[in-house]
């Protein structure tokens, strides 16, 4: 045996405890979700020895409305999620950036809300937004915006936004962090070269700022995105999907489909649509990034 | 050491990792036999923590391995029932079931439909109570029920006096009543009914009022929404529950009831117990059960033993014995005894009519209860897809976004869609 040879037998012996983990922590259970996915029958089994081979999920799943339907409210619950709390989340780093007294106590207490379990926050927000003793009503009724008040959770038309702010709530920090610790390398050089060629604050956050935080921002956006785009821990407890659907996405859909209707197929033919669909954002999306 | 000797370890290094490996997934999953060549039944229990039913268990537990020394009975606490069932559902699709089953009827019909679960009809005694066929799947019994109950009506006597109403007969009394003492600025309230929108008990509370006003969603596999008695139980539901503080839980329901502070719940008899033990001193002696003011007698089988299909011999035959030993006389009286309501077997509780003051209405409302699960095969085949339909029109109705007149037409076009009425 050569010593190339040996060398590269060494060094996948090396690998093969990374290997076997990856392999059962990831690879195993994608193989099962696929397995249960093409095994026809409504109850499919695991069991490999069981049940034969057939499309019929991902026929079903790709044609049922309800999919797309599913898709459509997962877009609007990622956009309203992510836009707003990007946006807070720069407003927040541009602020945090600046020296002020209590800078660095502020700096950590704004990281709270992405501390806290979802399931615990949303807890919280059922009654902030609760119909008849929320305070988000009352503010509401003071400020004389409404009359009757709104049940934020039991109405279709205002539950995805019930749900899109409490999710916005956590998910500012970790914009707000990646954001400051990327303004933090934009050196002081550049503002003042722009100063003295006139720039305005606008144009110094045009040209200086924003080309400077655009690839961390892109970074984040796609891990953000993504985070939201699987998202339970709110939605669920806070509306279980409803009310009539309004806010299944499509990680409440799968699971409904495994738990609730013991579809355990259908739900692994939507799970790895689901996959597909967020594996071909990112490739978009990393496409974009590269170019930044 | 030489490249090829560190070569030679690597590999079996990493052989040997990736084998542990394999072997501890493969210790995982359960095995019936012992490694003292006893059975082994796994049984995931989610009253095991659940006083009185986790005292009736142990006991039962450790009477059945004195019995039958031969076979061990690994017992679990699965806590929450609603999550438990999610694990069930898993674990049969793996093909790794516990030896003994407990399950509620959220996944029950699935679980029978997929032909998991063996039959065990010659273990249900004769005098078994009525609710029992809702365990009967096509022809066969594939679960013996272990709790049941016709529904209760209980009252505080204190409220209602203070009110100046009676113990109500009919629905309209009930809401009546529930009105009269609703006075949420001192913080009491009329009936306590569920009313989060995310709280699945909201299904069971409204069926409750439809059954009891004589309507059923379904008459067998044809929807019924479109009748008078399923509009006018949703009325007395929505007016009795207008009465209830907004945003409540099943679990805060009971805590309201309970600390005084609600004039009315619906439950089923074992919570009479639970007011007896968690109730305050003061509040106790108010809380008082009664026959549910409906014409129609409403009751549920909720928990149930079954034994999945395919086990070896010896493991079946101790899972029988185990189920056996359940129902038998001797156990159905002790377990009258500790919950304080009627064992599923009516004739255990003979001795303690006397004993139990309200033991007698329990007895008589289980013996007359009409189930508020569905019976048509093909609606029970596809029940949690029905039971979110109506779940979802029941918060539009609650919350007043949709009239119970638009909300039944709804339902009535899209389940006759779904079963091709």
């Amino acid at each position: 045996m050569t010593l190339g040879r040996r060398r590269t037998i060494f060094g996948y012996a090396l690998l093969a405890p990374a290997i076997v983990f990856v392999g059962v922590l990831i690879a195993y259970p994608l193989v099962l979700s696929l397995q249960l996915s093409v095994t026809p029958g409504r109850f499919a089994s695991l069991r490999s020895s069981e049940g034969g081979f057939s499309f019929e999920h991902y026929v079903t799943v790709l044609g049922s409305p309800e999919t797309w339907a599913s898709l459509l409210r997962t877009g609007i619950y990622v956009a309203g999620t992510v836009i707003p709390a990007f946006a807070i989340g720069l407003a927040v780093a541009l602020l945090l950036r600046e020296a002020f007294p209590g800078r660095r106590w502020l700096r950590t207490a704004i990281l709270l809300p992405w501390a806290v379990p979802g399931v615990a926050a949303s807890a919280v927000f059922l009654w902030m937004f609760d119909a008849s003793f929320g305070v988000v009503n009352q503010i509401l009724f003071h400020l004389g915006l409404i009359s009757t008040p709104i049940a934020w959770y039991s109405s279709a038309d205002t539950a995805m936004f019930g749900v899109i702010v409490p999710t916005a709530w956590k998910l500012f920090p970790f914009f707000a962090m990646i954001l400051l610790a990327a303004l933090q390398t934009i050196p002081q050089d550049l503002y003042e070269a722009a100063r003295v060629d006139g720039a305005g604050r606008y144009q110094q956050f045009a040209h200086v700022t924003w080309p400077g935080v655009r690839g961390a921002a892109f970074t984040a956006l796609i891990i953000a995105s993504l985070g939201v785009y699987r998202e339970f821990d709110f939605i669920f407890p806070l509306t279980r999907g409803g009310p009539n659907n309004a806010t299944t996405t499509m990680a409440i859909a799968i699971y409904q489909e495994a738990f609730q209707f013991s579809n355990l197929g259908f739900a692994a033919a939507l799970g790895i649509v689901s996959i597909a669909i967020a594996a071909v954002f990112v490739l978009i999306a990393g496409r974009d990034l590269r170019k930044v | 050491m030489t490249t090829k000797g560190i070569a030679a370890r690597s590999v079996a290094i990493g052989i040997s990792v990736a084998a542990l490996t394999t072997g501890l997934l493969s210790g995982c999953s359960s095995g019936s036999g012992g490694g003292d060549g006893k059975v082994v039944l796994e049984f995931p229990n989610f009253q095991a923590s659940e006083a009185p039913f986790s005292v009736w268990w142990e006991e039962f537990v450790a009477a059945f391995e004195e019995k039958y020394p031969d076979v061990t009975v690994d017992m679990s606490d699965a806590q929450n029932s609603d999550r438990y069932q999610e694990t069930l559902l898993t674990r049969f699709a793996a093909g790794d079931p516990p030896e003994i089953v407990q399950q509620t009827t959220t996944n029950f019909f699935q679980l029978a439909g997929a032909g998991y679960l063996a039959d065990v009809g010659d273990l249900v005694p004769d005098s078994w109570g009525p609710l029992q066929s809702t365990y009967e799947w096509d022809g066969k019994t594939v679960g013996v029920m272990t709790l049941a109950s016709g529904l209760v009506l209980y009252y505080n006597e204190q409220l209602l006096n203070d009110a100046g109403v009676d113990v109500p007969t009919t629905p309209e009394e009930l809401v009546a009543a529930s009105q009269a003492i609703y006075d949420p600025q001192n913080g009491i309230y009329g009936f306590a009914g569920v009313s989060a929108p995310q709280d699945p008990k909201l299904y069971n509370e409204s069926a409750m009022f439809v059954v009891g006003s004589g309507g059923q969603w379904f008459d067998g596999d044809t929807p019924n929404f479109d009748s008078p008695e399923v509009a006018k139980g949703l009325e007395f539901y929505k007016e009795a529950l207008a009465t209830a503080p907004p945003g409540l839980q099943f679990t805060q329901r009971n805590e309201l009831f309970q600390s005084g502070k609600a004039g009315f719940m619906v439950e089923n008899a074992n919570f009479m117990g639970a007011i007896q033990q968690q109730a305050p001193a003061d509040v106790k002696p108010n809380l008082k059960p009664a026959r549910v003011p409906f014409p129609t007698e409403p009751g549920l089988a909720s928990v149930a033993l079954s034994i999945p299909d395919g086990l070896d011999d010896a493991t079946l035959q101790a899972a029988r014995d185990f189920v056996s030993l359940a129902v038998s006389p001797e156990w159905q009286k002790r377990y009258a005894e500790l919950i304080g309501a009627p064992a599923p077997d009516p004739d255990s509780t003979a001795d303690l009519l006397t004993e139990n003051p309200y033991m007698k209405l329990f007895v008589e409302l289980q013996g007359e209860a009409v189930s508020i699960l569905p019976t048509g095969p093909e609606v029970r085949k596809d029940f949690p897809i029905y039971r979110k339909e109506i779940f979802d029109s029941l918060v539009g109705i609650t919350s007043g976004a949709v009239s119970i007149p638009d909300a039944l037409a709804d339902l009535q076009a899209s389940t006759e869609a779904q079963l091709g009425s």
